[in-house]
């Protein structure tokens, strides 16, 4: 068993009737997580007793999501949190590439489990614990696995400095030195609460169930955000902190102006994710009284940065200065430390470093240089230290603090026969920071953007599908004969009718 | 392009959130309503609207949208089943 597990067990049984989750339906306390994280670890030992349980877990419930992770973690097993909207063809890429041999699904998910017929992998619905465990006793785990030294506790799929998802490997260590990193960087303590309304497959929302519970925290997890229920949780249960992606602060931003009298408990917001625009940053610090920081980080380094409100007041277009311990440095094309204020890549050297891309010897090589990780985005520091984040390196799109891949989209739609040449880019957006847009060359300048649009829906999750379907004779090229994504950026940005304004109204009347 | 009967609308509408809903066993008909009942998350509420557009030739208004009527699936229909018969 390892660091996090301990630290949990240490704080479970230290605290065992604190109040440790709070969601829709219920409330649990620390013993009763710890003993439903145990039968967890008792099932998944009993299907696997010989090999390290590589776990994927395609669940949306924070109680099945999170006892089963901490049992994973008891069994210095690998746990491998999947987005339940992937299609069948990307789960399983995915848990072949993560040599993934459990899948812990609920019964919601059935069709997609039948969907994909591996004959090596053990399907577990969240149902089978209750029954198996209730006629099975177990006996004493082991507190050591022939596989214990292998550090590779938990894996997020993460774009790093290339472009392309990468199984990113964390230790257990690695997590439990990063929530120590939070505690230390916001001065939480086990009096706080903790709202998470991220999903435990981003990475975003692995931090906010980590921070609190090895901590003696509560935790407050909602898997649906909407500013009413936001508001409403922060409310009744007394939330102290939350870190939230771009688009919740956009979406929240009236409702945070308007209810000021309900968030008297917060005591800290954090934004996360993507970098929100500097004049709405702004208007957020001079109307909430609580602390407010910005970040920057990547999975593969932890928080990097951090901008406390006092120094936003200065420096508020900036995302902070390194945290203790961490190097921040900017790279230039030469691959030189860049002077001040130059723009160049972000480069980090932390001691929150995660273990490498899984069986990836060669992308976590060419990740480094010189003991700092690359990040892929751009950025520049300024005379007195503070980083301000520019434009990602390569082309990743970030929509609602997820991480889309124009390749994948691509592929898909290339699968229509009137398609010759596809570019997926993103588009800046108010609310999700970036919208897809596809931008195509068909034969005759054909519009089949309904085709396209069904195409994707057959093929895609919905967050990977774009918006719209823009067709032309030819796409841009660079010097090199690459298409040019920064000229369609720059082209279809000015062309940007709000796309996402259907969604604010349907949603939030805006 | 032949349009679409109200019936194949409010099917399509509802094969769309049985392919990208929530899951669960939801009994969906045309009183669904699929935002307040979080049968879909935002992308693809969103990703519903841009679609349905695309394939009916259609566009919404802004005070349609509003409307908390249209986040049912039998308004929703009739709205776009109005626009190509009239």
């Amino acid at each position: 068993m390892g660091a996090l597990y301990n630290t949990f067990r240490d704080i479970a049984e230290a605290f065992p009737q604190k109040l440790a989750l709070i969601t829709q339906d219920e409330a649990h306390s620390y013993h009763s997580l710890l003993l439903r994280a145990n039968m967890w670890a008792d099932f998944l030992h009993a299907q696997l007793v010989d090999q390290q349980p590589r776990v994927s877990l395609l669940t949306e419930d924070p109680l099945n999501t999170i006892c089963a992770a901490f049992g994973i973690a008891r069994l210095d097993g690998g746990c491998i949190p999947l987005n339940p909207q992937l299609h069948p063809e990307q789960l399983i890429e995915s848990w072949q590439s993560t040599d993934v041999n459990i899948v812990i699904y609920e019964p919601s998910f059935d069709h997609k489990i039948k969907a994909c017929s591996l004959v090596n992998i053990i399907f577990i619905s969240t149902l089978d614990l209750v029954h198996d465990t209730e006629e099975t006793a177990t006996p004493e785990l082991p507190s050591h696995f022939p596989w214990s030294d292998q550090n590779n506790f938990l894996i997020a799929f993460s774009s790093g400095s290339t472009g392309t998802p990468k199984p990113t490997m964390l230790s257990q260590e690695n997590k439990v030195k990063r929530a120590r990193q939070s505690w230390g960087l916001y001065d939480l303590t086990p009096s706080d609460v903790v709202l998470c309304v991220s999903p435990f497959f981003h990475s975003l929302g692995q931090r906010l169930v980590y921070v609190p519970l090895l901590l003696g925290a509560t935790l407050v997890f909602s898997t649906k955000f909407t500013p009413q229920i936001w508001l409403a949780l922060v409310s009744e249960h007394h939330v102290s902190f939350v870190i939230s992606v771009s688009s919740h602060l956009y979406a929240l931003k009236n409702a945070l102006l308007e209810n000021a009298e309900q968030l008297q408990s917060l005591k800290t917001i954090v934004s996360s994710s993507a970098p929100i625009d500097t004049g709405f940053k702004k208007k957020i610090f001079e109307a909430i009284g609580c602390d407010f920081h910005e970040i920057y980080g990547a999975t593969e380094i932890a928080i990097a940065s951090n901008l406390t409100k006092e120094d936003a007041i200065e420096k508020y277009a900036s995302v902070g200065i390194a945290c203790d311990n961490v190097d921040v440095s900017i790279i230039d094309e030469a691959g030189q430390v860049a002077p001040a204020n130059a723009i160049g890549e972000i480069a980090v050297k932390s001691p929150l470093v995660f273990q490498g891309y899984y069986k990836r010897a060669d992308a976590t090589k060419a990740s480094f240089k010189d003991g700092y990780f690359l990040t892929g985005d751009l950025g520049t520091i300024d005379n007195d230290g503070f980083l301000y984040y520019v434009s990602r390196k390569k082309d990743v799109i970030i929509s609602g603090g997820i991480n889309i891949y124009p390749i994948t989209i691509e592929a898909i739609i290339a699968q229509n026969s009137a398609v010759r040449e596809v570019a997926v880019i993103g588009v800046n957006d108010k609310l999700f920071g970036e919208a897809v847009i596809a931008i195509c060359v068909t034969d005759d300048g054909k519009d089949n953007a309904a085709e396209l649009h069904k195409l994707a829906n057959e093929h895609l999750a919905p967050y990977q599908c774009p918006l719209k379907y823009f067709f032309r004779a030819k796409l841009p090229l660079t010097s090199t004969g690459k298409v040019s994504k920064l000229a369609l950026r720059e082209e279809y940005n000015a062309l940007n009718q709000d796309w996402t304004m259907p969604l604010r109204l349907m949603m939030y009347g805006e | 392009m032949t349009n679409h009967s109200l019936i194949e609308i409010e099917k399509d509408i509802t094969d769309y959130i049985k392919e990208h809903g929530t899951g669960g066993d939801y009994v969906l008909n045309g009183s669904t309503n699929f935002v307040e009942s979080r049968l879909l998350d935002s992308f693809s509420i969103l990703n519903l609207i841009m679609t349905l557009e695309s394939l009916h030739k259609v566009r919404f208004e802004a005070q349609e949208l509003a409307d908390p009527n249209m986040q049912t699936i039998g308004t929703l229909a009739r709205t776009i089943y109005k626009k190509i018969t009239t």
